[in-house]
């Protein structure tokens, strides 16, 4: 694979406050890269070094030579830049905007040729805004902006994009037009894409590889499936996070909680019994409350179940569309024995998981919570008459909302 | 006299009539060593005065700067007080001494604020704005200090100032032609680099435009221009401001047509103003007293009429 760009020991500093600090990388021909970090690590100083803007120290190759020996016009037939959209001084029109693209291919006195006006026209194509060619640019919509800005780098026609993050502004909608057009424009034409993003699932959705940088530091940098890893991020943006598959469109989505908070874990222990769904927000917000949780038994691919892997909960799971095995069994009555407290979601109860409801039926020294569920049960009766008998015991409670539930665990 | 006799006079003086004796010998100097050298002189200073306050409000990104932003204005009052004062406005080597000072004096202000200013490579046009204004107003006080001092030379400073067109001949058409025409011509050259420069420093070098270079032409070429036009005429406002507005608001910012039609009008315009300011009344007004008192409401109307076109 052949490397388009090579940043080595690049380092900058603004009155010895250092910004970037030794970040080497490579960036392969055609490849889409997100950079990501909190704000304030570098990621713009980052850029502007790339499109040769800063005097750093370190060296920076684009197609294997040394940057600094590119002229301006040179380097802007390669490296086109699309900066966030703001406001012109005076008001151009659309099409003066985007035609000023064609710059770095222009001489002294030659006129605008043929080739010009097509590479023009495709970019106002390909971002939809030829439509607006005579509009005045600042009497556009962030989003409009935006998208001429980038038809104005792809005039140039160049081989490098940076993107600053140009989806700041934008609502969802144009936030998604235009990285479909970016990533278009990178996966058909072959154009390398750099680019800084804010939005995590965006980068995780849309990037090859994704670069973090944390106080100027290169952190890592790698397959979007690897960055994107709670002990990871938790570093760059310290708050909580659940993770997972995102199923339908096969990339690994961030869901932000909450900021870190130091609270000292309690000594309660609690363990859950749900399944299918019924126990995600349950689980998690015990979590916040800094009980010590297990939860189990759980078929593989339950939602419940990424939530527990998510926040590293201790959990028994078992192979799906099975009776649970005597050592699954086993080890999930061990969990049941250390919690001081348990709990049963509104889970519906089936042939198999109703060895869930008979470890805990005969439990008498612990608090036993069930949530109320108007029709979990799936064994003609059966369930649902073990959770009657339960229920006529002094330490089993019913609980008819989560509400009522959380006020229980009071005094466990 | 009618137009018939002023196109007489000018056949005779281009050589394509043989002498009309018809026409006194008097007149003929009014009409050619007069008033002829005066219409140039003013359209070419009206010229210069408006592409160079394109060229600053697109330099800038301001739409208040001016060609006297960065302190040319009070550079070239400085010098030409320090001519009056000191030299009594003697001629030096043929020439005009309080010209020359004036001219010194402007462009050694626009070095010293470009020198301040500079940062690295870099010249950030906020820090040169403030500079411009700190060294005009140091200037302006010293200037004030002179004029206490050396009362008898008050009248002749104030007029001055104030911008005159006055007996310009021949001499002052041939100095200030050059300034304006390869003035133009080398702007009209940077017209495109100008453009992309309001887009921002960052952004013309990412579209291969070497920002500070040009930059740098480009306020040596104005601050030269700038400095003729000052030179002989003294300070004539308004011109250098409106004008480029003016033009904006019929052809857009492109600096391709923005440059040479503000030549254009500034110049007709001067010269228009000028004509007013010698036949209103008995007395000569100082021409920029005309510029401000005619473009002033015009140009109010103008704002009014096609608001948020120009920004």
């Amino acid at each position: 694979m052949d490397r388009i760009i090579r940043v080595s020991n690049l380092s900058y500093e603004i009155n010895s406050n250092s910004i970037l600090n030794d970040v080497t990388f490579d960036v392969i021909k055609g490849e889409f890269i997100s950079i990501i970090g909190p704000n304030g690590a570098g990621k713009t100083t980052l850029i502007k070094c790339l499109s040769n803007n800063l005097g750093y120290n370190g060296e920076i190759q684009l197609k294997h030579k040394n940057i600094k020996k590119y002229t301006l016009k040179e380097k802007a037939r390669v490296i086109g830049v699309v900066p966030q959209e703001y406001t012109l001084p005076f008001n151009f029109k659309v099409s003066d905007v985007v035609r000023m693209g064609r710059n770095p291919y222009y001489d002294k006195f030659t006129k605008q040729s043929e080739n010009d006006s097509e590479m023009i026209h495709m970019a106002m194509h390909d971002t939809h805004t030829y439509q607006y060619k005579d509009r005045y640019y600042n009497s556009l919509s962030g989003g409009e902006k935006q998208r001429v800005l980038t038809a104005r780098a792809l005039a140039q026609n160049p081989e490098v994009l940076l993107l600053d993050e140009i989806t700041s502004n934008l609502d969802i909608h144009n936030q998604l037009e235009i990285l479909e057009l970016i990533h278009d424009k990178n996966r058909i034409n072959g154009v390398t894409v750099i680019s800084i993003m804010h939005d995590l699932n965006l980068a995780s959705r849309f990037s090859d590889r994704i670069l973090l940088l944390i106080n100027g530091k290169l952190e890592i940098v790698d397959t979007p499936k690897q960055v994107i890893q709670e002990d990871i991020l938790s570093k760059a943006y310290h708050m909580e996070m659940l993770i997972r598959e995102n199923r339908v469109l096969r990339f690994n989505e961030v869901m932000p909680l909450r900021i870190t908070r130091e609270t000292t874990q309690k000594k309660e222990k609690i363990h859950i019994i749900s399944g299918g769904g019924t126990g995600e927000y349950l689980i998690e917000k015990l979590y916040s409350m800094r009980y010590q949780l297990s939860c189990g038994i759980l078929y593989e691919g339950d939602s419940d179940l990424d939530v527990c892997r998510s926040l590293k909960i201790d959990y028994v799971s078992e192979k799906p569309f099975s009776s649970f095995e005597a050592k699954t069994i086993h080890e999930n009555d061990q969990k049941i024995k250390d919690a001081h407290c348990i709990i049963l979601t509104d889970v519906p109860i089936g042939k198999y998981n109703l060895e869930n409801i008979r470890s805990i039926s005969e439990i008498n020294d612990k608090k036993i919570i069930i949530l109320h569920a108007i029709n979990r049960d799936y064994t003609n009766g059966e369930a649902d008459q073990m959770i009657e008998d339960m229920l006529k015991k002094d330490n089993v409670f019913k609980a008819m909302n989560l509400q009522e539930l959380f006020s229980m665990l009071d005094n466990i | 006299m009618s137009i018939n006799d002023i196109n007489l006079i000018l056949l005779e003086k281009l050589g394509l009539m043989g002498k009309n004796l018809l026409i006194s010998d008097s007149t003929k100097y009014i009409i050619f060593d007069v008033r002829l050298p005066r219409i140039i002189a003013s359209y070419f200073v009206g010229g210069i005065l408006a592409a160079s306050g394109a060229v600053y409000q697109g330099l800038m990104k301001n739409p208040m700067a001016d060609p006297y932003t960065l302190g040319i204005s009070s550079g070239a009052a400085f010098g030409a007080t320090l001519s009056i004062i000191f030299l009594g406005g003697a001629k030096v080597l043929g020439i005009s001494s309080i010209s020359l000072a004036a001219f010194i004096g402007a462009v050694s202000v626009v070095f010293i604020v470009y020198r301040i200013a500079k940062t690295g490579n870099e010249i950030p046009v906020t820090i040169l704005l403030l500079s411009g204004i700190a060294i005009s107003q140091f200037l302006a006080a010293f200037m004030s200090i002179l004029m206490l001092l050396f009362d008898e030379s008050l009248h002749k400073i104030v007029f001055w100032t104030m911008g005159s067109l006055s007996g310009k001949g021949w001499s002052h058409v041939y100095t200030i032609i050059p300034y304006g025409a390869f003035g133009l011509i080398i702007l009209m050259y940077f017209s495109r680099e100008m453009d992309i420069l309001l887009l921002g420093d960052e952004h013309a070098n990412n579209l291969g435009v070497d920002s500070n270079k040009i930059k740098k032409i480009i306020l040596i070429i104005t601050s030269i221009m700038t400095g003729a036009a000052v030179s002989i005429s003294g300070i004539i406002g308004f011109v250098g401001l409106i004008i480029p507005h003016m033009v904006r608001l019929f052809t857009g910012p492109e600096h391709k047509y923005l440059f040479p039609i503000s030549f254009n009008t500034g110049g007709i315009l001067l010269m228009a103003c000028d004509t007013v300011s010698r036949t209103i009344i008995p007395q000569e007004i100082p021409v920029g007293i005309i510029t401000a008192l005619l473009g002033g409401p015009f140009f109010v109307y103008l704002l009014n009429k096609r608001k948020g076109e120009i920004f």
